[in-house]
């Protein structure tokens, strides 16, 4: 009998591989889990029926040529386009709309063999911190279902919770990937800025974004990765580490690893101490003893600017946003309410199709970027980011990672910060530093808090410096033994 | 300083209709989020005025050349449009008779 809840990647496929499991009997399982949860957490939007995805996965196994996402069920968050299915960023105006095309991390996992289960709940256009704002209701917590999921990527991160998929594809923009990870008590990696394409995802600040897996464990989370990363001419802004060439493996031409036994990790404890649960701390403090007593060494920290991060990007986000946003004019795709003129149709089409959190944004990158405040506002927070880009790449003279926890509070209650949306804002203190900075940065389950008779998960962060997932994923694979 | 008339301007600038209460609402919390962000001119950047945008990466370039052959989206694009025309997206017309 296969156990879904701990089930791996490297399980999984151990078993389609010794033929112990089909790619059909396998997604069944994963079918199974959804009718019976679904109803109640609402992580998927939609459940697919691709018998091509299942007859490609198990040709490439029954002829050898399995690898390692092949007949692999993953959940895909519902702004990553997938050719002929719907797509619609959780938004009214995007509801029926179908993609015409496949994103790049798609391609890639086409290739691999992976199944794709469904499409998965966020918040509208991936803006927001817990799936209230989706246009198709809240995805709950599977841990506590009076409690959000976390969000952007809510959907993807409970529906792994609740065990109805192996992995899921969530976008981090300022911390949506790892903050619902932290609430669901499940893996998630924001990889470096650039170092996935974003081709096929749907845009929401361009210089912010990027696609990443949500697992059950970093070693998964590592092979998803390796699968979806890499430079894509689709994306100008992709990159790849740079090395030099004697570090190079003249066999394969694959890049040496560069792993290390004892990892330098920096904590900004000022930084940290403000506006924390007690909890959440003593949880954090555990995580750093349990790591230096494996040998690492913790060190203080300071960031100076850090506490700007915050403030920069809700000006340089909602910039990015209300120029994206524009292109939902009722005319190419998406929704229409018609007008009298084209005025009309632009004005009802979007006021009408549009929810309240994106206007929000809109509304506040159209000011910070209007001519009289625009170098107050939107300038100056690029010059602040490039600062504290400055700032955390000093820091990495000294240290290799940066721990801090993920999140200051475990979930929160559905509604609780939905009327106040700095009190929303605040959630993502912790994680739009490595947004800002395109650092990558990874959250690991780091401990339980009990409230109600329900057990909270909170989340160690752990940020590398450019291109060094894999000291993430290392560190990261040590931490989770401890 | 937010007022009503500041969220309706931005609102039209971005053409975006919204009710009365909306407006409302939209004002406070741009007040309050706006208060909060502004912290960031506590900052000195005078120093250092180069290109900020370099800090995600170099731009990177390519031949501006046509891969696709012609054409060959043009039919599964243009059938997104909520209205459309042979191979053309339909809009209404923006200058009347009396302009």
């Amino acid at each position: 009998m296969i156990n879904l809840k701990t089930l791996t990647i490297q399980e999984a496929r151990r078993l389609l591989d010794e033929k112990e499991v089909s790619v059909q009997a396998l997604l069944d399982m994963y079918l199974a889990k959804i009718e019976e949860c679904n109803p109640e957490i609402n992580a998927y939007l939609e459940v697919f029926t691709r018998s091509e995805d299942i007859i490609r996965a198990q040709k490439m196994i029954d002829e050898g040529k399995a690898v390692s996402l092949t007949g692999i069920p993953i959940a895909i968050k519902d702004n990553i386009l997938i050719k002929d299915e719907k797509s619609s960023a959780s938004s009214e105006i995007l509801k029926d709309y179908v993609a015409p095309y496949d994103a790049t991390v798609i391609t890639k996992l086409k290739e691999e063999g992976a199944i794709f289960i469904g499409r998965v709940n966020m918040d509208e256009f991936a803006q927001g911190g817990s799936t209230e704002n989706s246009a198709f209701g809240v995805t709950k917590n599977p841990c506590d279902t009076r409690r959000v999921s976390g969000g952007s990527s809510g959907g993807s991160a409970a529906a792994v919770s609740m065990n109805s998929a192996l992995v899921a594809l969530g976008s981090d923009t300022g911390g949506s990937i790892r903050q619902p990870a932290s609430f669901c008590g499940v893996v998630g990696l924001k990889p470096t800025y650039g170092s996935v394409s974003r081709h096929g995802l749907i845009a929401m600040a361009s210089s912010l974004d990027v696609i990443g897996p949500i697992t059950k464990n970093v070693a998964d989370a590592q092979i998803v990765f390796d699968a979806i990363k890499g430079i894509d001419l689709l994306d100008s802004t992709t990159s790849e580490p740079t090395k030099p060439e004697e570090e190079k493996d003249p066999q394969n031409n694959k890049t040496m690893t560069d792993t290390k036994d004892v990892y330098t990790i920096g904590v900004p404890r000022a930084f940290i101490e403000k506006g924390i649960d007690a909890d959440v701390k003593e949880i954090f403090e555990a995580s750093l003893a349990k790591l230096e007593s494996a040998g690492h060494i913790i060190i203080d920290i300071e960031i100076p600017l850090f506490k700007y991060t915050l403030p920069v990007y809700y000006i340089l986000m909602p910039a990015e946003v209300s120029s994206n946003m524009s292109r939902y004019d009722g005319v190419r795709y998406g929704g229409l309410i018609e007008g009298n003129d084209l005025q009309e149709d632009y004005m009802k089409t979007r006021g009408g199709l549009i929810g309240d959190e994106v206007k929000r944004r809109i509304l506040l990158g159209t000011y910070v970027l209007s001519s009289g405040y625009y170098d107050a506002y939107y300038n100056k927070a690029w010059q602040v980011r490039k600062k504290i880009t400055e700032n955390i790449l000093k820091v990495f003279e000294k240290v290799d990672l940066i721990a801090m926890p993920t999140t200051p509070s475990p979930a929160f209650m559905i509604g609780e910060k939905s009327k106040d949306p700095l009190a929303m804002y605040l959630e993502d203190i912790f994680t739009v530093g490595a947004n800002i900075t395109g650092v990558p940065a990874i959250s690991i389950p780091a401990g339980d808090i009990k409230i109600d008779g329900k057990s909270l998960s909170v989340g160690l962060q752990l940020i590398a410096p450019h291109h060094k997932e894999e000291w993430l994923f290392d560190c990261g694979k040590k931490f989770e033994i401890l | 300083m937010i007022t009503n008339e500041t969220v309706t301007h931005l609102a039209s600038l971005a053409r975006l209709s919204i009710t009365k209460e909306e407006t409302g609402n939209l004002k406070n919390d741009l007040e309050k989020i706006l208060a909060y962000v502004e912290d960031i001119s506590d900052i000195d950047t005078e120093s250092d005025r180069s290109d900020a945008s370099q800090t995600v990466g170099n731009n990177i370039v390519r031949e501006d050349k046509i891969t696709d052959d012609a054409g060959l989206y043009t039919q599964s694009l243009v059938a997104l449009a909520p209205r459309q025309q042979e191979d053309y997206f339909t809009v209404k017309k923006i200058l009347s008779h009396n302009d």
